[in-house]
């Protein structure tokens, strides 16, 4: 270091020299542009994420499991392939068929049964494919035990809402309009509530396979 | 070091000397731009030019035509409401879009044609209640690109509303704007009044068979 | 000094003319670069799968297959409910249907249609009741992976615009999705098939089955 007549200092320097003086900055600039793009990337993905379902609660059949403040099981699984016009599905197409999953869902002590009307179900097979319950080709049917597609209330005989209550088990029906050739035992079965009260990640569901 | 000091310090300092000078000049030039002047309540509905009947009124967004105007007890179909009698004024448009795309009728043409009701001596924008096609009298969902319709707008009013003999309309302009939202999408936004329709209301409440 | 002297370093103020200059370059390049930048209608703009003519296409979850398309003046359909008598519904242009068969590959949901003109106007479909031909009007109909639905758009567009037309398909019963997929098929229609086009259409086509 040489000190000059103008009170500036200087130090000798050499091109090659620059950059191993400044190796530690080029270091730390480098991976903090690393972390400029990476954080980001794993925030955004992180909610996108927490949207779609990605965390299942698996269920076998007959089992009960818990999920969203009650407790839940698939009593039934059948396919009704008697659909077409006339029937009870009323169908317009005759090369479909209708899965329908009967469960039966005992809400806990503290839960509010009304906030588990808004539960949706989807069936998906090995490949990703998805139906959804209750779609609007189905929507003419009219369930003979009046038995709702909602998680926690029905339609009574008198028109007045049946509310399912704690500790009382409170059963529903999903159905569902498959191609009539679909092998609907190997598929499995969601349920979600959408409730972010009662399911704290968005992303888990209910899993229940049909075997 | 004590307040005084440091006050006096800064009124030295050149380069504060000449921000404050900077900042009377902002004051100054805004005040005499009609910045601090009290903002203006109205849209401007009073200095609108009035047009009537044939002419054609450009708001920007659309082309629209006044044809005439009526008020009925039954609908331009002919059929009247049967559990609450009402009263339906009903102005007839010919509304060409100008948008490029297919809009809604309950879109821009609702919420750029508007009634001007007097109620209490004060003036009141009411939005139409449905749009009807008038060849067929279907309820007119889109208005597509360069096809003018000739639409039947209704308000619904209770039935023994009082309208005068000639009532008006207004228009408002709208515009296209590169950066309409937020986010900087693109988008037609409503700017102020365009032009005020009046119309002579024909009454038709006596007829009994054809609306 | 010679030129094999080594170049001292902190020579001067550590502010001086070139870093106003330095500083003035980056600005001036911030600005180009925000400029340079795609406008937000840009960035978003859904992904544009290419078809010609009578094909399936596959978007993002669903698939196209146009089987063809046709003019009328005007539709005669049954009456309904409110308005028992067949009726004729007219348009201010002239209607085109576009026969086709839609699929959901992987979720259920509405595929919807435009068209756009060469001019570059969309036609939206005139609504499901627009027609109203419960099984065959496509617009805001459900259709689930391993069902196809078959049946046609409708649409509305002035006699000029047939030709250059373009059909395009998109999931969901909005708008085309931000950075989805859209289906954008050229029907083909050149002056000459636009004539021919207008030339077959019957001034009322029967719809009712």
């Amino acid at each position: 270091m040489t000190r000059h007549a103008d009170g500036t200092t200087s130090q000798p320097a050499s091109p090659s020299g620059w950059w191993r003086r400044n190796r530690a900055w080029l270091l730390g600039a480098l991976l903090l542009g690393v972390v400029a793009f990476a954080r980001p990337y794993q925030d955004a993905l992180k909610e996108y994420q927490r949207w779609r379902p990605h965390d299942p609660v698996d269920v076998a059949k007959g089992e009960w499991a818990e999920y969203a403040g009650a407790r839940w099981r698939l009593v039934d699984a059948s396919l009704k392939t008697a659909t077409g016009p006339g029937s009870a599905f009323d169908l317009q197409r005759l090369d479909s068929s209708v899965l329908v999953l009967r469960y039966e869902v005992v809400p806990d002590p503290g839960t509010d049964p009304d906030k588990l009307d808004s539960c949706t179900g989807r069936v998906f097979d090995a490949q990703g494919r998805e139906w959804e319950n209750n779609p609007l080709p189905l929507s003419r049917y009219r369930n003979p035990q009046r038995l709702s597609d909602m998680c926690g209330s029905r339609l009574g005989e008198d028109f007045k809402r049946q509310h399912a209550r704690p500790g009382q088990p409170f059963v529903f029906e999903h159905l569902y309009q498959l191609p009539r050739s679909k092998d609907w035992r190997r598929l499995q079965a969601g349920i979600s509530v959408p409730d972010k009260a009662l399911v704290k990640d968005q992303g888990s569901y209910l899993r229940f396979s049909l075997q | 070091m004590s307040a005084r000091k440091e006050l006096s310090r800064a009124l030295r300092n050149p380069w504060l000397r000449a921000a404050a000078l900077l900042a009377v000049l902002a004051v100054m030039v805004t005040a005499m731009l009609g910045g601090f002047n009290k903002a203006t309540a109205t849209t401007g509905a009073s200095q609108v030019h009035t047009y009537p009947a044939g002419a054609i009124v450009d708001s920007g967004a659309m082309r629209i035509t006044a044809l005439k105007a009526w008020r009925s007890l039954r609908g331009p179909e002919g059929n009247a409401d049967p559990y609450t009698p009402v009263q339906y004024l009903v102005l007839q448009v010919r509304v060409d879009n100008r948008t490029g795309k297919s809009n809604s009728a309950y879109g821009n043409l609702q919420a750029d044609l508007v009634w001007l009701s007097r109620k209490d001596g004060r003036l009141q924008e009411v939005k139409a209640d449905r749009f009807q096609r008038a060849d067929d009298h279907t309820l007119v969902d889109l208005l597509h690109p360069g096809m003018p319709t000739i639409v039947d707008m209704v308000w619904k009013l209770p039935i023994e509303a009082e309208l005068p003999a000639t009532s008006e309309w207004g228009v408002v302009r709208r515009e296209f704007s590169p950066k309409a939202t937020f986010f900087g999408a693109s988008g037609w936004v409503q700017g102020r009044a365009a032009a005020k329709l009046a119309l002579a209301v024909e009454d038709r409440r006596a007829n009994v068979i054809a609306p | 000094m010679s030129v094999l002297d080594p170049i001292p370093l902190r020579r001067r103020r550590w502010w001086g003319w070139r870093e106003w200059l330095l500083l003035l370059g980056a600005l001036v390049l911030i600005v180009l670069l925000r400029k340079g930048q795609p406008d937000y209608d840009a960035r978003v703009a859904p992904l544009l799968v290419h078809g010609h003519g009578l094909d399936r296409i596959e978007g993002r979850n669903f698939a196209i297959d146009v089987k063809g398309f046709k003019v009328a003046g005007a539709y005669l359909v049954a009456g309904d409910f409110s308005h028992p008598q067949p009726r004729q519904l007219k348009s201010s242009g002239v209607w085109l249907s576009v026969v086709g068969t839609l699929e959901a590959l992987e979720k259920p949901g509405i595929i919807s249609a435009r068209l756009q003109t060469r001019d570059g106007l969309f036609y939206d479909t005139s609504g499901s009741g627009r027609p109203k031909l419960d099984g065959v009007n496509l617009t805001d109909r459900f259709v689930a992976p391993g069902l196809p639905e078959s049946g046609a758009y409708f649409f509305e567009l002035p006699p000029d615009k047939l030709q250059g037309a373009h059909l395009q398909v998109y999931w969901g019963n909005l708008t085309p999705g931000l950075m989805d997929s859209l289906v954008d098929i050229d029907l083909g229609i050149d002056a000459a098939r636009a004539r021919a086009l207008l030339d077959e259409a019957e001034p009322v086509l029967d719809l009712r089955k």
